[in-house]
């Protein structure tokens, strides 16, 4: 039984934001350097996939992005690993030196939305009752914001609210939480008391191996059946069984970084209903996740 | 021996290009350089950290089976790798991949945890 609440009052006279998309897509840094000089066939429906997210969400219109991934050792090691953490700062940049170099990734910049993430999180005691956030007023972001940024929004002009969850370094928070998280943004956007559209981004893998025998195989994934498998549970809309299926030992077998998948139940869970599009995508690397929910 | 020294050695290599080129111009002295910092201060060691003679040979010869097999966490090897072969000593990527899967298969999915 999932236990969620927002402890706060509101008038129905006041305005309030609305929950206007949820997007579930893939953050593959080598994308990038694999796209610049043009789109080769083992990357078309990557593309157009990422192309058609773009117009989209250009369409619902939304003054802030509550993006949802997990940092890649970059901000967070193992010396301070927070299970969930909240961006609170006027602008982001990206990225770290190494991404950089290894992936051809370009600097940027992109504002952040105080106000919006001082309203998830809270003043004095956090807002939540179900997600014990941490928080960051300083964070140059990686690949897992700047890359669906880079395709979804290249313009960098939508404010954003970073949120990181430890997807990476075991031990992690349980399939629950990230659900838990999902059902935590709709109702704290609900109660938010602005008149902002809000979008959520949810960025993870299906199976992927990095750093693992079954790395780079080619456009083959190092475990199809758990592709899917994981499709049809979001397809399905039901999140039951899609927690049911997330459990540590199956996704750590379809290769050691799909425990990143656990992101895309948090924008399962911020819809709760079927999604308008259910995709895992095959390119030259692993397949993709590509998830998307009108909310208007 | 200690996977959370062993992958903020690799970190930090790969986290500058000034690092990375540090350890590539003399990786025996940067390593020295790290292991007295270490023995010099009292935790925390922002650039440096305790490793066992096995583990230092292991990253001064970029063994990468052998660190693999030691549960460095794969996402951090793979990286710190790739920015010394590839990045650092120019081999194609598609060169290192296979030298890298052939160094790590053999010892399936090692318990990375720390």
């Amino acid at each position: 039984m999932l236990c969620y609440r927002v402890i706060r009052v509101r008038s129905s006279e006041l305005p309030v934001a609305e929950l206007v998309a949820v997007l579930g897509v893939p953050h593959n840094p080598l994308l990038k350097r694999a796209m610049q000089d043009g789109i080769d066939e083992d990357l078309r429906a990557t593309h157009e996939n990422f192309q058609d997210f773009r117009g989209r969400l250009e369409d619902a219109r939304p003054d802030v992005l509550i993006m949802v991934g997990s940092d890649h050792f970059r901000k967070f090691f193992y010396d301070n690993s927070p299970a969930f953490m909240i961006g609170k700062a006027p602008r982001f940049q990206g990225t770290h030196p190494n991404e950089i170099r290894t992936f051809g990734l370009d600097p940027m910049e992109v504002p952040g939305d105080v106000e919006m993430a001082t309203s998830l999180l809270g003043t004095t005691y956090l807002n939540s009752d179900s997600i014990d956030f941490g928080f960051s007023n300083e964070w140059l972001i990686d690949h897992g914001w700047t890359v669906p940024l880079w395709f979804l929004r290249p313009e960098y002009d939508i404010p954003i609210v970073p949120i990181h969850s430890n997807t990476n370094m075991p031990p992690l928070p349980r399939p629950t939480r990230f659900a838990a998280l999902g059902h935590y943004l709709r109702e704290a956007v609900a109660a938010d008391t602005s008149d902002k559209r809000v979008a959520i981004i949810s960025t993870g893998h299906l199976a992927t191996d990095i750093g693992g025998p079954r790395q780079f195989l080619g456009g083959d994934s190092p475990d199809p059946e758990f592709d899917a498998d994981a499709v049809s549970w979001i397809a399905s809309g039901d999140l039951e069984v899609a927690m049911g299926g997330c459990t540590f030992d199956r996704l750590a077998s379809a290769g050691n970084v799909t425990l990143q998948f656990l992101n895309i139940l948090v924008g399962m869970a911020a819809a709760g209903r079927v999604p308008d599009f259910a995709e895992g995508t095959a390119s030259r690397f692993a397949p993709g996740p590509f998830f998307y929910w009108d909310m208007r | 021996m200690s996977r959370f020294d062993l992958n903020k050695f690799m970190m930090f290599v790969d986290g500058t290009t000034e690092s990375l080129e540090d350890f590539c111009g003399d990786r025996v002295g940067f390593m020295e350089r790290w292991t007295r910092a270490a023995d010099e201060s009292l935790r925390p060691v922002p650039n440096g950290g305790p490793l066992s003679e096995m583990e230092q040979a292991a990253l001064i010869g970029l063994d990468v089976g052998a660190l693999y097999e030691m549960g460095s966490h794969p996402y951090i090897l793979l990286h710190f790798a790739r920015a010394v072969e590839v990045d650092f000593n120019g081999i194609p990527f598609p060169e290192f991949d296979r030298a890298y899967k052939v160094a790590v298969t053999p010892h399936g999915y090692p318990n990375f945890a720390t």
